[in-house]
């Protein structure tokens, strides 16, 4: 079930009125809900996904505490073994069998040596992308002894399986999630307030913004020879928004759920779209992915020590795992190729860690240079989503080479004005509001309650009034 | 505090939900097409002899009244080959003794399905009006207010309630009776043609399935079909995808000699109808759906 289904608007009031009502006397009760509320939610997307979940659930358990239970480093390296080669053993038989197979044949018959083997059926069980490095970097985190292993297992699947961010993240850091788990949750009236207006506007950034830009993305996409590339330049921007409104709606979601069950769960986005370059866009963007991969292959990697040329080397290959982690498909890969080579001259010309303070602090709006660094970012980001969003790098580059022909300098056919002020008032309130967790964060304005409850209704009706054709979240394909 | 919050949510949920309801009723309470066809399927169905299905292009482009019998236009704009079975079935339970089907299929219509579109909104039309129970869970097209395109019917709402203008546009046999100025024929045939050109080839073969189904019945029921392609302007269909056309012409063609008692008409580049006949690039107005009622009128009378 998706936050934005009618089984889920049942599932949650029943989930908190038993969590704080009926399951509130101890924290195991809390953690025993929460398990059983996780894989029912879990368990609807298709039951026979729960096995696999607690199965490596269990196999991570046991393998931190066997880490932590040993001074042997022999054995502490083997346990992590274990974990690791589950863990990404499934990833790869489950989501890159058949990237590789197809691959692997296309090399061979290119060498003139064709062979077949049969491509798998496989069904890619939802999140599994998400929880498997939440996982890791749960045992690598008891490895390096940063974290004490759980000893109880019912908080740590509560932990792995937390259905507000099972399926489509933030990736936790066991470090800041599980101590949450190993104590009693006491409802904070104002924190709940706040969630219920965070969940609104994931709701409004998923449904107004992101499903709306969805109809006309898909049919430029789909069918972009037939538009001109100023068209396919609309498509392009649409898309950009669509997955930013996509997937840090869902993010506002999963934080605003949490808080309504007593979590704090970390921050994902922080306004990408107004950052200066593209080091700091990579500040903002998926957070929890890209510190995951900084903090578990980039400083393994040796990070920046060990010479430029080292550097250079651990960036673009944390930016293309970043971009296979998203698929098995050479459009990822470019994606995060392209990425690379835009962070690559900011590292070199040492300007990776210039915009470090918040944008236009303190003015109503951004100066010039910001406003020009912004725009800048922003279609270079563009840019590279037309691969992330094409179905073959072949379409890509045809979608490219239609974008900047001299059609790129007509006026587009499809221009949907409705959509592009709701993208404006969108914006504008992400802008106005930079300085809050999110953009309904109103608590400041201090206004009465039917003043705030209007606000709320009015969101709730213009999200009725012009809300687009429900799509499914773009990142439970991942 | 917990309590305190549930009671907060309580009543701003009874709020929305009262606001909702007012809303929804409202609505509902405005007269529309849909509704207007049901009355007419329910309270005249069994005299009906000769049934149209189709998109917008048979609703504007069809006049019953110039058919000689009974007949009833049940095609609404966008409608797809799912509810023209629909429709059909329905009218044909109250209608035993149907003796012609007439189908419209047009140049975008095999690849059209409403559930996809940007028009989904008027699913819940069926469901609401028409009955229909294809998506029994599914909130979004049972109601007025949550199906995500409010703003159509609150502008009938500001039309109905405080402008007082009539929201009806049919006859009371379903045809579109209203006359509207024509539009810029050049610039909307190249547009609509453009928008139309899609190939989605999982909707074709959905929807040729639908159109197997309703010849099927159809031939159970000794019924002639006639499929139609309505006449379309020179500005629209000057920039038609050839390949497009054709493949809808061999279909059209194929089923037509397929099944007994089925003939199709492509009249989309008929030279009897002029830019005078149409309000828009592809559809007809009042005077062109005469003509071409009419037409097809004869050769329904040369067919018995």
């Amino acid at each position: 079930m998706v936050f934005n289904s009618i089984e889920f608007a049942v599932f949650f009031p029943i989930v908190f009125f038993l969590y704080w009502i009926c399951f509130s006397k101890t924290v195991q009760q809390q953690n025993t809900l929460l398990v059983m509320a996780s894989l029912l939610f879990y368990g609807w997307w298709d039951w026979r996904f729960l096995g696999l979940l607690l199965f490596t659930s269990l196999v991570d358990y046991f393998a931190a505490i066997y880490i932590a239970g040993t001074n042997h480093r022999l054995k502490q390296k083997i346990g992590l073994a274990i974990s690791l080669s589950l863990n990404l053993g499934l990833l790869a038989s489950l989501k890159y069998y058949n990237f590789f197979i197809e691959n692997f044949i296309a090399a061979f018959t290119f060498f003139g040596q064709p062979f077949e083997v049969s491509a798998l059926n496989i069904v890619l069980p939802v999140g599994i992308s998400f929880y498997t490095f939440q996982t890791m970097s749960y045992t690598i985190d008891v490895y390096k002894q940063k974290l004490e292993p759980s000893r109880h297992v019912i908080p740590f699947i509560a932990f792995v399986s937390f259905f507000p961010q099972l399926v489509a993240g933030p990736i936790e850091r066991a470090t800041h999630l599980l101590p949450q788990f190993g104590r009693k949750r006491v409802f904070d009236l104002d924190i709940a307030k706040d969630g219920m207006r965070q969940i609104l506007w994931g709701l409004f950034k998923k449904v107004l913004i992101a499903d709306k830009c969805a109809y006309f993305v898909n049919d430029i996409f789909a069918n972009y020879t037939d538009y001109s590339g100023s068209t396919l330049f609309v498509g392009a921007f649409l898309f950009s928004i669509q997955i930013y409104g996509d997937f840090s709606g869902y993010s506002d979601m999963a934080l605003g759920l949490s808080k309504l069950l007593g979590f704090n769960l970390m921050q994902n986005f922080s306004l990408p779209y107004f950052s200066r370059d593209i080091a700091e866009f990579w500040r903002k963007w998926h957070i929890s992915l890209t510190s995951w991969f900084r903090d578990y292959v980039y400083f393994p990697l040796g990070g920046s020590r060990g010479g430029t040329a080292k550097n250079v080397r651990n960036v673009t290959i944390v930016f293309l795992l970043s971009g296979f982690w998203h698929g098995a498909s050479w459009t990822f890969i470019v994606w995060g190729l392209i990425n690379a080579v835009y962070f690559i001259p900011l590292l070199l010309l040492k300007r990776n860690r210039t915009h470090l303070e918040p944008i236009s602090s303190q003015q109503l709006l951004p100066g010039f240079r910001d406003f020009s660094n912004m725009v800048l970012t922003f279609l270079l980001v563009m840019f590279s989503w037309i691969f992330f969003r094409s179905n073959t790098i072949t379409d890509a580059f045809g979608y490219c080479s239609v974008l900047f022909s001299e059609s790129l300098l007509t006026a587009p056919t499809i221009l949907p004005k409705a959509t592009l002020f709701f993208i404006f008032i969108f914006m504008a309130t992400e802008w106005l509001q930079r300085d809050k967790e999110h953009g309904l964060d109103i608590v400041p304005l201090q206004l009465s309650l039917w003043k705030r409850w209007a606000i709320y209704i009015t969101v709730i009706f213009v999200m009725c009034w012009c809300g687009g054709q429900p799509q499914g979240f773009i990142y439970f394909q991942f | 505090m917990v309590r305190k919050f549930i009671l907060h949510t309580t009543y701003f949920t009874l709020v929305l939900g009262t606001l909702f309801f007012f809303f929804e009723i409202g609505l509902r309470n405005i007269p529309n097409n849909y509704a207007v066809k049901e009355l007419y399927i329910d309270k005249n169905a069994g005299k009906t002899d000769i049934l149209i299905v189709g998109n917008s292009h048979a609703f504007h482009g069809i006049d019953p009244d110039c058919l000689t019998g009974n007949a009833f236009n049940a095609a609404n704009g966008s409608q797809s080959f799912k509810y023209d079975q629909f429709l059909f079935e329905k009218v044909l339970k109250k209608s035993p003794g149907l003796k012609y089907l007439i189908l419209t299929v047009t140049y975008p219509s095999l690849s059209h399905q409403l559930e996809k579109s940007i028009e989904n909104w008027r699913i819940k039309n069926y469901a609401i009006y028409h009955h229909y129970n294809g998506y029994p869970y599914e909130v979004k097209y049972h109601s007025e207010v949550l199906n995500g395109q409010l703003y159509v019917p609150i502008t009938s709402m500001i039309d109905y309630y405080i402008k007082g203008n009539n929201p009806i546009s049919t006859s009371g046999k379903g045809f579109f009776n209203i006359s509207v100025p024509q539009e810029n024929l050049e610039e909307n045939g190249k547009k609509t043609a453009l928008r139309h050109s899609r190939y989605d080839a999982a909707a074709w073969r959905i929807n040729v399935q639908h159109l197997v189904n309703m010849l099927n019945i159809a031939k159970t029921h000794h019924m002639k079909v006639l499929i139609v392609s309505p006449p379309t302007s020179r500005a629209y269909y000057s920039h038609l995808r050839p390949t497009l056309v054709k493949r809808t012409r061999t279909l059209c063609d194929s089923l037509a000699k397929s099944y007994p008692e089925t003939r199709y008409i492509d009249q989309q580049k008929s030279t009897s109808f002029q830019d005078a006949d149409f309000f828009d690039a592809d559809h007809l107005n009042t005077h062109g759906a005469k003509k071409f009622s009419m037409q097809l009128d004869s050769i329904m009378q040369a067919w018995q």
